[in-house]
This record gives C-alpha cells, sequence and structure tokens, in this order.
C-alpha cells in the first residue's frame, strides 16, 4: 500500500495551526519547524497571519501550493468541513488528530463514518481520528506532541494506544534506541494497523515491525498480510487485553471486540509473528532484530566471568528451546591452554571473575571459529578486576570477525557498566541487565529464523466431497427457523464430507424404531433428537445396547418420559437409531469460529473427560496436511495413540484425514460457526474412525 | 339479534390469542365485531384500580372505540370473594349494563371468560351462569400437554352442559411439538366418540405468549440506551451471562430470540452477545457500560437495558411475563401468526355455522 503522502509528504498543512504556546496547534507547528522538515509547512487558521514566522492561511483553499498531507487539530464538529476542504484542494492523506469521534458514543461514531465518507469521496485515505500524529525519523517529520525525535533507525513502531507510544518516544530517546517511525493508530476509522503493516513491508528502511495492539477487527485480513510480511521481515506484536480483566478493560476503552487471546496466539504462531509479554520484551525484540544478523544455525555460546549468571542464562535458555552448543575439542583444547586452570570451557564457558577486557577477546575470537556456535552471548558482571568498558570496545572491535553471528551482551550491575552499555548500544550490539532478557531476545531470533525456514506446505483438498447435500441439509434447518442442527443431519451433513458416521435413521414413534432397529441389526443405540438439547446422556436421552425390539420399546417410551421430564420445552423431532459400534480410542474434533480469525479447530482427548483434562490443541483453519500432523503431536493423548506399552497403535492417519475434512467443510461453509464431533472414535492403524456424536451450529 | 360467543378454557390455555385471531378473522368478512370481558383479573393497580392487561391490549391492539371500564366491567384481584358477595348486586347490574352496550350495532360479540370456568361459582358470577344470562353459545379452550387434557376437556364439557350452558367445541390449544401427532390422532378421536367437537389442535406457538423487548423494559423499569427501535423484537428466554466470552459464544450462538443478562461492567461479554444478534441484553445492578459500548449496541440496532436489579431479581421479575399475549407494541410478528393460527388450525368456518344456525332459528 503507498502511504508516502503520510510517511514522506512534500507538504504539509496544520489545521489549527495556533500561536499560543501549549496549545496542541502551537506544538505540532513547532515540533514540525524543529524536525528538519524539508518540505513546506502550511500553518492554517483563519484568526493568524503568521505563526511561527511561517504565514499562515485562513484555509486549506487559500494555500497557494498542492499540499500532500493535512494534519487536522481543530475540534470535532468543524472536522467535516475542513476535511471536505482538504478533498477539493487535492490533499492525498489526513491525520485526524481531534478527538470526539467514535469514542464518545452514537453521535461520534456518526460523525466518524462521515468522515470517512469524505475521505472515499476525494481518495484521501485518514489516519485517526482521535489519534496522537506520527514521527518518522527518514523524512523526517515530527507530527507528534513528543517535542524531541529519536535518532534515526529501523525500527516502525505502530500503536493503538497514543499515549503510550508518546512515553515510548520520550524513553527511547534517553535510551538512544533508533526508530524509523512512530504511528498512532486513534480510532482506525479509515487506516487500520493491516494498512501501516504494508506500506511499512515495503519501505526498506524499516527491518522490523513492533506492534501495540488491543484488538484485531479484520482478523481474516490481518492473517494473510502478516504471514506474506513476516517472509520478507519480522513482526513483532505485544497484545494488550489478553486477560479477562484486562479483555473486559479493552473492550470498555474502545468498544470493539477484543476477542479470545488463545485464537490470537494461534494466528500469530500460524502467521510466524512473534509475540511480546511486555513493553520491555517488545524493545528487546526490536533491538536485536534491527542491530543484529539472524543466526544461520542453532546453537549458541556463553561467554561469563561468573558462574551464577551463566547458569540462569543456560536454564531459560533450555526452557525456551534455545539450544546451547557444546564447544568442539579443539576450541576447547585451545582454551584450554591459554586460559587459567579453572575456567570452564565448556559452555557456558567462564573467564573467572579476575578476567580483564583480554581475556574475554580471547575467548571470544576462538569461540567464534567453532561452527557449531552461531550465536553468541557475553555475559559480564562487574568485580574487582573487571574492565567492563575495555571489553565493551574489544566486543565492538570483533564485530566483524564474527562472520555474521549475532551477538548480545548482558552487563549486569548499575553505575560501573553504565558508560560499557551506552558504548555497546551505541556501537550495534544490544546490551541488557540481566541474562533473561538475552535470552529471551535470542529466543525471539530463533523463533523467528526457524519459521523462515518451514516448507510452504500447500493446502490439500478432497474431491470426493458432496457440497450439493451438504446445502441441502443446511436448507432444510434454516426453512425450519433452526441454527442448530438436529443429530441426523449433522451425521449426514458430515458424511457427505467424507467423514464416516455409524448407519443411522430418525424414528419418529416406537414402531419405527424397531423397525429400523432391526434393519440395522442388534444391538442398537437410541438418542433423542432435539435442537434444544445440548448434554443428552444428561437428561436420559440416550440408550445404550438393545438388543432386541422389547429393548428398543421399552427405551423409547422411558427416553420420551425422562426427557419430557428434565426438559419440558425442548421440541422432539423423534429419536435416533444406530448401529452400536465397538469401544475404541474416544477423541473430540471440534470448531468454534473466531469472529476475528475464524474457524479456530480444536484436536483433543475425548468422550466425557474432554472438560476436565483439556488436553487439546488448536489451529486455525484452513489446515495443511503438516499442521494436522502438529496439532495431534501437541497433545498427550498423542502418546496414547501411537501405543504404549505394547498396545496397538490407533489409526493416526485416519484420525488426520478427519481432521482436515473438517478444515475442509468449515472453509467452504462459513455458516457453520460451531461444531463438536465428540467422541471421534478411533481404531487400531488402518481400521478407521468413527464420527460417533456431531453437533453443529450455523449462523443467525 | 348479536351471536355472542363465548371463549372459556383452563388457566394459561391462550383464550385471549383465540379471542384476537376470531376477531379478526369474522372482521375481515366484513361483519360487526365487538370484544368483552365481564370478568377481569388485575395484578396491578393504576390509579386505585385493578386493570386486566389482556384487556387493554385488546383494545390497543383491534382499536376497540369503547372506554376500558366498559370492555370490562369488573376487574377483580387475588382476595375477591367478600367484596364480590357484598356488592353482588351491583357488580351484575354494572356487567349487564355494559353487555347491552358493547353488544349494541355487532354482529357478532366475542365474551373472554376470566382465569377458569369455576372462577366465582360460589359468588354466582361465574362464565356459567353469565353465559345464561347473554344467551352465549360457549367454546372451551384446553391446554394440550399430554392425554389427561382430554379427560379435562370432558370434565368442563361435562359439567358445562349439566349447568345449562350451550357448548359448541373445544379447541386443543399449545399443543407442545412432540404431542401433536398423539392430540390429533388419539385424542381427538376419543373425544368424538365422547360427542365433543374438537375446532382445533393448535401447535404450541411460543412466539405468540412470549413477551416483547418493551414488555421487559416496563417489567423492570428499565433504562433503554441503545436500540429504541426495536422495542418489539421477541424475547425468548434468558441467558446470564457470567461465565468467560469463549464459553459464553457457545450459548449465544445456539440461542435464537434470547436476551443476555449480564452487568454494565462486562465489556467483553456485551460485546461478543453484540455479535449474536440476541432480541435485547439487560444490564443488571445499575452498572453503566462504557459510552464506546452503547455506541456499539446503538450502530448494530440490539437494545441495551439498564436495570437497577441484580440478576436474580430480574429474572424473578422475568418470569410471569410468559404466557400472556401483552404486548405493546404489538410486533408484527405476533399479529401475523395469530392469522396464521387460525387459518391453518382452526376450523372457524364450523364456529360460524352456529351463528347462521342460530340466524334461522331467531327468524
Amino acid at each position: 500500500m503507498n502511504l508516502d503522502a503520510i510517511f514522506h509528504p512534500d507538504s504539509v498543512a496544520i489545521i489549527g495551526a495556533s500561536r499560543t504556546p501549549g496549545k496542541i496547534g502551537y506544538i505540532l507547528t513547532n515540533n514540525m519547524l524543529n524536525s528538519g522538515f524539508k518540505g513546506n509547512i502550511y500553518p492554517v487558521n483563519p484568526g493568524a497571519d503568521e505563526i511561527l514566522g511561517l504565514k499562515c492561511y485562513p484555509s486549506v483553499l487559500d494555500i497557494p501550493n498542492d499540499v500532500d498531507l493535512s494534519v487536522i487539530t481543530i475540534p470535532s464538529a468543524s472536522v467535516l468541513q475542513a476535511a471536505e476542504e482538504c478533498g477539493k484542494k487535492g490533499v492525498k492523506a489526513l491525520v485526524v488528530i481531534s478527538a470526539g469521534f467514535k469514542e464518545t458514543g452514537h453521535e461520534g461514531s456518526v460523525l466518524e463514518q462521515q468522515l470517512v465518507e469524505i475521505g472515499k469521496r476525494y481518495g484521501m485515505r485518514i489516519q485517526g481520528p482521535n489519534c496522537l500524529g506520527l514521527v518518522n525519523t527518514l523524512t523526517p517529520l515530527n507530527l507528534s506532541f513528543a517535542v524531541d525525535m529519536p535518532r534515526r533507525g529501523k525500527i516502525g513502531f505502530i500503536s493503538q494506544s497514543g499515549a503510550l507510544g508518546t512515553a515510548v518516544l520520550d524513553w527511547v530517546i534517553k535510551e538512544n534506541i533508533g526508530f524509523h517511525s512512530f504511528i498512532s493508530l486513534g480510532n482506525k476509522a479509515d487506516l487500520d494497523e493491516i494498512d501501516f503493516l504494508e506500506a511499512m513491508s515495503e519501505d526498506d528502511e524499516v527491518t522490523v515491525i513492533l506492534l501495540y495492539l488491543e484488538s484485531i477487527e479484520e482478523g481474516r485480513r490481518f492473517l494473510e498480510a502478516s504471514t506474506r510480511i513476516v517472509k520478507k521481515k519480522p513482526i513483532v506484536i505485544l497484545k494488550g487485553g489478553t486477560s479477562s480483566a484486562g479483555a473486559r478493560a479493552a473492550g470498555s476503552h474502545t468498544g470493539a471486540l477484543v476477542g479470545s487471546f488463545l485464537a490470537y496466539q494461534t494466528a500469530f504462531n500460524k502467521a510466524g509473528v512473534i509475540l511480546a509479554n511486555s513493553i520491555e520484551e517488545l524493545f528487546d525484540y526490536g533491538l536485536v532484530f534491527t542491530e543484529q544478523p539472524l543466526p544461520k544455525g542453532e546453537g549458541i555460546a556463553l561467554i561469563t566471568n561468573a558462574g551464577g549468571p551463566g547458569i540462569l542464562a543456560t536454564d531459560l535458555s533450555e526452557k525456551l528451546g534455545v539450544k546451547i552448543s557444546s564447544i568442539s575439542s579443539e576450541v576447547q583444547g585451545i582454551l584450554r591452554k591459554n586460559l587459567p586452570p579453572a575456567s570452564a570451557t565448556g559452555n557456558p564457558i567462564d573467564v573467572l571473575g579476575d578476567a580483564k577486557a583480554d581475556r574475554y577477546a580471547f575467548a571470544l575470537k576462538e569461540v567464534v571459529k567453532d561452527d557449531g556456535v552461531n550465536a553468541i552471548i557475553v555475559l559480564l558482571t562487574p568485580q574487582a578486576m573487571t574492565e567492563s568498558l575495555e571489553t565493551a570496545k574489544n566486543i565492538v572491535e570483533m564485530k566483524s570477525a564474527l562472520n555474521q553471528k549475532p551477538i548480545l551482551a548482558v552487563f549486569m550491575g548499575g553505575k560501573t557498566v553504565e558508560e560499557a552499555t551506552s558504548y555497546l548500544m551505541n556501537n550495534g550490539v544490544p546490551c541488557f541487565d540481566f541474562p533473561e532478557k538475552a535470552i529471551q531476545a535470542i529466543s525471539a531470533m530463533y523463533r523467528y529464523t526457524r519459521f523462515l525456514k518451514l516448507p510452504v506446505f500447500s493446502l490439500k483438498r478432497f474431491d470426493d466431497v458432496n457440497s450439493t447435500r451438504v446445502k441441502t441439509v443446511i436448507n432444510a434447518a434454516r426453512m425450519d427457523n433452526r441454527v442448530v442442527l438436529l443429530s441426523t443431519e449433522a451425521a449426514d451433513l458430515v458424511e457427505a464430507y467424507g467423514i464416516p458416521v455409524p448407519q443411522n435413521k430418525l424414528a419418529v414413534n416406537t414402531d419405527e424404531a424397531v423397525e429400523y432397529a432391526e434393519k440395522l441389526g442388534y444391538p442398537v443405540v437410541l438418542r433423542i433428537v432435539s435442537p434444544d438439547i445440548l448434554h443428552k446422556t444428561d437428561v436420559g436421552g440416550v440408550a445404550l445396547n438393545l438388543n432386541s425390539s422389547n429393548d428398543v420399546r421399552t427405551a423409547f417410551d422411558q427416553m420420551m418420559t425422562s426427557v419430557n421430564k428434565f426438559v419440558p420445552h425442548a421440541r422432539i423431532y423423534g429419536v435416533m437409531v444406530y448401529h452400536m459400534i465397538p469401544r475404541g480410542r474416544e477423541m473430540i474434533i471440534g470448531m468454534s469460529k473466531d469472529l476475528q480469525f475464524g474457524p479456530l479447530l480444536m484436536f483433543g482427548l475425548g468422550g466425557i473427560y474432554v472438560n476436565f483434562l483439556k488436553d487439546v490443541s488448536f489451529r486455525l483453519a484452513p489446515l495443511t496436511d503438516n499442521e494436522a500432523g502438529e496439532m495431534m503431536e501437541d497433545t498427550k493423548a498423542y502418546t496414547l495413540l501411537k501405543g504404549i506399552r505394547g498396545e496397538d497403535p490407533s489409526d493416526v492417519s485416519a484420525l488426520k484425514d478427519m481432521i482436515l475434512r473438517v478444515s475442509q467443510l468449515v472453509i467452504d461453509f462459513p455458516e457453520i460457526v460451531e461444531m463438536d464431533i465428540n467422541p471421534v472414535v478411533v481404531y487400531k492403524a488402518e481400521e478407521g474412525a468413527y464420527a460417533l456424536d456431531v453437533k453443529i451450529t450455523l449462523s443467525k | 339479534m348479536v351471536y355472542t360467543l363465548y371463549i372459556t378454557g383452563t388457566k394459561f390455555s391462550g383464550k385471549t390469542a383465540l379471542c384476537l385471531g376470531l376477531y379478526n378473522v369474522f372482521n375481515e368478512m366484513g361483519m360487526r365485531v365487538g370484544y368483552f370481558k365481564p370478568i377481569g383479573q388485575g395484578h396491578k393497580m393504576v390509579e386505585g384500580k385493578y386493570i386486566d392487561p389482556d384487556v387493554t391490549m385488546m383494545k390497543e391492539v383491534i382499536g376497540l372505540m369503547e372506554p376500558i371500564e366498559e370492555l370490562c366491567p369488573v376487574v377483580i384481584g387475588s382476595r375477591y370473594l367478600d367484596i364480590v358477595s357484598k356488592d353482588y348486586d351491583s357488580l351484575k347490574a354494572r356487567i349487564m349494563e355494559c353487555y347491552e352496550k358493547v353488544k349494541k350495532n355487532k354482529d357478532i360479540l366475542i365474551i373472554e371468560a376470566a382465569h377458569t370456568p369455576e372462577l366465582l361459582y360460589c359468588s354466582n358470577l361465574d362464565m356459567a351462569t353469565l353465559s345464561k344470562e347473554f344467551g352465549a353459545k360457549v367454546i372451551l379452550s384446553v391446554k394440550g400437554d399430554d392425554d389427561t387434557s382430554a379427560d379435562k376437556a370432558m370434565l368442563y364439557t361435562n359439567y358445562l352442559v349439566q349447568r345449562g350452558v350451550d357448548v359448541l367445541g373445544i379447541i386443543i390449544n399449545f399443543v407442545p411439538f412432540q404431542q401433536l401427532e398423539r392430540m390429533r390422532g388419539v385424542v381427538s378421536e376419543v373425544l368424538c366418540k365422547c360427542k365433543v367437537n374438537v375446532y382445533g389442535v393448535v401447535p404450541d406457538h411460543r412466539e405468540l405468549t412470549l413477551p416483547t423487548v418493551q414488555d421487559v423494559v416496563n417489567a423492570l423499569d428499565a433504562e433503554v440506551l441503545a436500540g429504541k427501535g426495536s422495542l418489539d423484537r421477541i424475547v425468548d428466554n434468558y441467558l446470564v451471562g457470567a461465565m468467560s466470552p469463549e464459553a459464553a459464544m457457545s450459548w449465544l450462538r445456539r440461542s435464537v430470540d434470547r436476551a443476555f443478562i449480564t452487568g454494565g461492567d462486562r465489556a467483553d461479554l456485551i460485546l461478543m452477545a453484540l455479535e449474536t444478534k440476541p432480541s435485547a441484553i439487560i444490564l443488571t445492578g445499575n452498572i453503566y457500560p462504557s459510552v464506546q459500548v452503547i455506541s456499539a449496541a446503538e450502530s448494530k440496532g440490539i437494545p441495551l437495558l439498564l436495570v437497577a436489579d441484580d440478576t436474580f431479581t430480574a429474572v424473578t421479575k422475568l418470569e410471569p411475563l410468559e404466557g400472556r399475549v401483552v404486548s405493546f407494541p404489538m410486533s408484527t410478528r405476533k399479529i401475523q401468526l395469530s392469522r396464521k393460527i387460525m387459518s391453518e388450525y382452526i376450523d372457524w368456518k364450523n364456529i360460524l355455522e352456529g351463528y347462521v344456525d342460530f340466524k334461522t332459528r331467531n327468524k
């Protein structure tokens, strides 16, 4: 997406510019003047002739030259007129800082809608309203409230919270972290996170995109865009509202549904987006991605002057799946020969507390040569002999000799390492104050590189499916004004997609039930058919192992009496009669359509234990063959399915086939909003799996 | 000479709905139809008097010209025996006076009985006594729950016949889905053998007796924060939301026409519910949601009701709403449904034949 008018405008009009210090219109004009912006700045204010030495215009229409970008800071009631004038003037984009829109209630919502319509009419893209503007160090321009600009860098930062963004800007200046741009999304009336992601992905000056988001309204579009962009550059997201109380607060704040964190996590994993757990992590990750190359292979080396930090770093590495290299015997030999005898030459490499800068440099020089080492973390604690600044200088000097292996530093302590830390940070070596942060950052780098290395799996489509049969079932339910399918209908529907179900019939009275039982062969099962009964067993709606016509008659009458007693208002359509199949392992395949990200599939241990053991895993449809496999492997039950202690393995491929068919079904029929196959009965390898009870809910 | 049809029946057996349906059918035929309810029952006092909500509804929906005191001259509360026996003469006189007024210039007068046929038997103002005074023909409505409906129908019919009442026949009403076949087959046959006319077997159209959002607003004295344009939606049951949004989703999706009850601070649940088209969202405990949440409801046109009661109290107050055709404004869906029931399930032409017989007899 081309958002050049926002990122690199040639001329900017400030509508609502002011001569009064302290007013937003003044701050913006002043910030623009101080930003080093090379184009024209046009203050617009009918009450002034000149602002901060710039000629002021009564309206944007009075500006003699072209205007690329207008920033609007006047009260919301006047914004529409100003936007209309901008449209007439041929302005390409608007940044609306003014508040008083959707966030204030229904009238504001209507106003915001009108603003979007004006934008559409004139082909103007709109950032905001109710946003805190933007900063771009490349152009450069500063249309934010932050007085100073961060140093030029390669981090693009998009924030749904404007105030958080402004605070972060202030902080990165102090920390001397380089920024490419900062975008405050505001109400996302027109341009949203996806538009800015797209724009930043096409900008070669951005190497990593950081986002702070509370809600994503168009999950599928986000998933599609981020999957594409992640292949070019990493995306790191800090998601607000991940807890239930947080989601409540975020929903109340934005009026947008925050959605389930589970769906976000699953979506981010699918797209290869990296999730940060705190603001600090977000910027730590941003820093390592911009300052350091990606590791080429697994295996890191830790060089430390103290045992404790080395051990802590090792512990966390293992927990986060970061491999600690075993140092080759050649390198270990050289280290042993040249370092004091008490040093540890394995990994972590302990150069001991009395190590000066030269010992660190030596160890680093030798460790780099090891092909099994693909990233290095240098840990330093200030001890009596430690030369922190010298060590820092040595690390920076070694950078070119590292052969594109990433290096991170951990200089623990406070005052004594302050200078060394700044030196490292200013020279492109991310330096952390505690080992955990460095390990987390390197683990994020590994997560990203592993994702990039994943082969591309293509989606497999089954051709032996009968869409017409599915449509017929859905139409029948719609005609009956139902959103919940009857169990017989649901079984029919999944069977049309090649999912095996036991042969069944719907009986409306005792005689029919007996007739079908005789036809299907004993033993049979009777199950109540009603869209109003969710848990059939609980209300006496299931009768198993019926061996004669007498059994069937008694069971039918008992079932009617019992169901009537427990759920008197339930609409009873009859009873499903099916041949009882032998027992096997009981699994569950489910789907709930997430409002943002679409069909979220679930697989796990089924039957009555599903709610208690919660041994389930999730993926977003559509699934590749590989994802379906991973989904099964994620569960503990998979160990059981493979067969333990001499048990026969289960038919895992039949299960995978069923998962993939469900995935295709819910993609082909978006009106299916909830689905549960519980239990899926799976038999020994090659003997197949059956969908025993299928529940399906349609959209309204 | 006016043809008077007296509709009586067991408690909550759909008498008001029947009166409304019959009124419309006859009216559309070009007849001059009237409505009268000699004894009403009220629970709520309005300006020191009991008001029968069924009568108010009929007056509003049909647009009856007569004043409410004329359409329903006597309204009793739950402690009625002493009052009725003390004022018997004047009450009786008032009923007869109003009856004379209401039936003037009418071809057919539909009279709705009080709750049960036996009501006021002790005081000699029961429907059997009155129907003889009016010279009315009686239709008995019986709730078709199960086989016992046949016995109940028989008991009341015989009782009325023995009291000398002219019983036309019965209507089996509110038949649950799973009992329909049985009522049409076995039960109707048995009654036929006992010489009881069955004019219709009407399936349970719960919609007809379900409250609208406006009824809920009235019952809970709720403040409507959003969705004022959708207060005529029907409310079929309630769903109380205190669970996680993920758990609520599945319930919300399965339910059609439900009202969702939760706290105003549960923005997560409210926003999720808005996606599943509930009839209304009821916020209990007087907790205002944020303006953003109100705005989201407004843009979706879903009523957002704020009530002072806690959830339990609110649900308790909502329970008695069901079972009456009380609705202001009467939803168009309900009116259409009432017509559908008349045309599909009730043999009203045969009911009218009684009228033709009656006319010839009186010539």
